[in-house]
């Protein structure tokens, strides 16, 4: 290297290190703060993974919750629907011993109180067993 | 650089002379300002086109670029719009849907179908061969899909998915279910699997019943986890309106048991039975028989897939005289005292025309003729009324024409056109012959005289009611005056006569009230176009209570193996529904004395 360009680079290199020399005693403080910096990214980082993560974590639970309980409500309304068609109510009546009744009767109250009785009432029959339901389910 | 000062010395070693030097020096010192210059250059045109290439990347095409950015990271989702209910006059409900998935396999991404179907086959109540040979003989089509399991409960689909098998998958599909099964299948209809409506309401009303899907953007990470403070765009599903029919599911049963016993004791083919309000024509029950489960459209032949008492046509046979006598009434042709020579036989154009029973020359009344059904007499009164009065009262009483219900396929009937009519034609129509009618035209044609003269077409649906809660009521068709009240009033006595004893349907009366009815015995045809003497459509349409009427009911019953005429057939079987719908109904006696009309002069 040449003499020119030597001096060139020690002067500044010197001239450097005389204006660097008096901020020598603050860096451990610097360093601190970058540290500091660091941690508080880390743990940010850290908090909002957490948050996504418990929120996820929360909707999943919530959401099984919900699936168990449309399940649970499905359930239920089929149950219903079922025992509350014609077909159904009809067999459990049957079952207490029911019989449909015969020709129709009224029985009018008047404003009196007297009644008066509409159609032949007459006690009803016992019919022959039912068929079977013509291919109906219930499901 | 660093090679710089060897290179130099390299050069100076051969010259030794002195004031070469400086001049070697300013080359140096100059070659390397201009190396600066080049190296400047270069790197100004570097930053420009790296420059211009950020600005064409992030300021001209920025936005595709980012948008395409954040396409990668969104998943759009449908939602799917729950299907609208379909609800009886009470708000029984007789059609919903439930949440359900479709299991399917990837054939292609199996390798081992055998074990693949030994594990998931058990969860979905599939027996395993049956997945093992879906996935088998998908796999030898070629075909990469093959559903596995339909109406798979949603945790049972979830704990397949579970399993991390590769090449099976879920799709949503909402099941649609029936409570009734096959109570008013008929008019209810059913779904194909991508929920669309196929058949009755189901189909009529598809639209309003499917509702809108909605469709959800969310933002996903790598893993496909929704990044919570990213995008989250979502176009709520609109569910289907509810759908609510006039029909009552008790009565829908009760004519359905009524008539499938009735079916089976006559050895019958099958049968309808259309039950309407007498004022309002709303329909309050519609059957047939056989009909099919609507829970399983697809246990059933295709044929029986339909609503045949709006889509399948039978002569009405006697039934058909109700326009014969309500034309001849109307035009003052007769008088329910009218005495009428009934001959034995009659002549109309190639044809001789009989009654039912052999009789011999006889004297009877108007009333007489109804009661007893006689063709003969029948015609004598068409004859003095004329062809073109009754073709018009026939229109009028809408024969060949639809109903306009709310129901798909219905049929206008056969009504011959007067153009197309032979010499003998006017022997058949007035006695229900060469004419053909929908089980629901009959009853509407027995609403006319019920309801004082006016008809009412017929209608199904009450009301739609969108899931917002808005009721749009189905409006009440217009009715039109077909014949006076006078003798409107006048037929429902002379129909009284019919089934009292003398008619050809006492089986019909109800104790304590007033019966109005007709019967039919149409003699179907047979293949070389003749009329049979073995096959026949047993019929009856009538009304109750005669005086205040509430309900009609046609019944139909094709033929019916042990007995044949409509008296013996479908009389009672319009007894037994009508019986159970004045029940039902709330409906008094009227207390009205029964007609007394004399049969013989």
């Amino acid at each position: 290297m040449t003499a020119f360009s030597a001096s060139g680079v020690v002067g500044r290199a010197r001239s450097a290190r005389g204006r660097l020399a008096p901020a020598t005693a603050p860096r451990t403080p610097f360093v601190l703060l970058i540290l500091v910096v660091l941690a508080a990214g880390l743990v940010l980082l850290l908090f909002v993974n957490t948050v996504t993560a418990s929120g996820s974590f929360r909707a999943r639970s919530l959401q099984l919750r919900n699936d168990a309980l449309v399940l649970k409500q499905q359930e239920l309304q089929r149950r219903i629907q079922s025992l509350s068609t014609p077909e159904h109510l009809a067999a459990a009546a049957a079952a207490l011993g029911m019989v449909a009744g015969g020709d129709p009767t009224f029985i009018v109250i008047g404003p009196g109180g007297h009644t008066k009785v509409l159609g032949h009432p007459a006690p009803a029959t016992v019919p022959p067993p039912p068929p079977p339901p013509p291919g109906g389910t219930n499901r | 650089m660093s090679q710089q000062p060897p290179r130099s010395r390299r050069r100076t070693a051969p010259s030794p002379t002195a004031p070469r030097r400086p001049s070697s020096r300013t080359l140096r010192l100059g070659s390397g300002s201009r190396r600066l210059t080049v190296s400047f250059v270069g790197v100004v045109v570097l930053v420009l086109v790296l420059g211009g290439r950020l600005v064409q990347l992030q300021a001209l095409d920025g936005a595709t670029y980012a948008s395409a950015a954040q396409q990668s990271r969104l998943r759009t989702t449908d939602i799917q719009a729950t299907r609208g209910q379909i609800l009886d006059r009470n708000g029984e409900v007789m059609a919903y849907s439930v949440d359900a998935d479709a299991v399917f396999a990837d054939p292609s991404m199996i390798i081992e179908p055998f074990s693949v179907a030994q594990r998931v086959a058990p969860m979905l109540g599939v027996p395993v061969s049956t997945a093992q040979q879906a996935i088998v003989a998908a796999s030898a089509r070629g075909s990469r899909f093959v559903y596995l399991a339909h109406d798979v409960d949603p945790t049972i689909a979830e704990q397949v998915m579970a399993l991390g098998i590769e090449g099976i998958g879920t799709l949503p599909e909402p099941e649609r279910m029936h409570p009734d099964g096959s109570i008013g299948a008929s008019v209810v209809g059913f779904t194909d699997r991508d929920g669309h409506g196929r058949a009755g309401i189901e189909q009529q009303f598809d639209k309003p019943l499917s509702g809108t899907p909605g469709r959800l953007t969310v933002e996903v990470g790598q893993g496909g986890e929704v990044i919570p403070s990213g995008v989250h765009k979502e176009t709520a599903a609109v569910a289907g309106s509810t759908v609510r029919l006039t029909i009552s599911s008790d009565l829908q049963y009760v004519a359905q048991q009524a008539l499938n016993q009735a079916v089976r004791s006559t050895g019958a083919r099958g049968g309808q039975v259309t039950v309407m309000d007498a004022r309002t024509s709303r329909v309050l029950a519609m059957t047939s028989d056989p009909t099919y489960d609507a829970s399983d459209p697809g246990a059933s032949p295709g044929p029986l897939l339909s609503n045949p008492n709006v889509s399948d046509v039978f002569e009405p046979g006697s039934a058909n005289k109700i326009i014969t006598f309500a034309a001849a009434l109307e035009r003052h042709v007769i008088t329910p005292r009218t005495v009428l020579n009934v001959p034995g036989e009659l002549q109309v154009a190639d044809r001789t025309i009989h009654d039912d029973w052999v009789h011999s020359p006889v004297r009877w009344t108007a009333t007489g003729i109804l009661a007893k059904s006689s063709n003969i007499g029948t015609l004598l009164i068409a004859q003095k009324l004329g062809p073109k009065a009754w073709d018009d009262y026939a229109k009028a009483f809408g024969e060949g024409s639809t109903t306009g219900i709310q129901l798909p396929t219905e049929s206008a009937g056969l009504l011959p056109a007067m153009k197309d009519w032979s010499g003998s034609t006017f022997g058949n129509l007035p006695i229900g012959q060469g004419v053909a009618v929908t089980s629901l035209q009959l009853a509407n044609m027995y609403q006319v005289i019920a309801n004082d003269g006016v008809r009412v077409p017929a209608r199904i649906v009450q009301s739609v009611t969108a899931p917002d809660g808005s009721v749009a009521r189905a409006t009440a068709p217009a009715g039109h005056r077909i014949v006076s009240v006078q003798t409107a009033r006048t037929l429902q006595q002379m129909l009284q006569m019919v089934t009292q004893e003398g008619g050809t349907a006492p089986k019909a009366a109800i104790a304590g009230y007033t019966v109005a009815g007709k019967t039919g015995t149409g003699q179907q045809l047979n293949p070389d176009g003749t009329y049979s003497n073995s096959n026949y459509w047993s019929t009856f349409a009538g009304f109750a209570p005669a005086d205040n009427p509430a309900y009609v009911i046609s019944v139909m019953v094709d033929t019916p193996q042990t007995d044949y005429l409509g008296g013996d057939v479908a009389a009672p079987l319009f007894g037994q529904i009508m019986t159970y719908a004045l029940k039902a109904g709330g409906v008094p006696p009227t207390g009205a004395r029964p007609a007394s009309l004399p049969l013989y002069p």
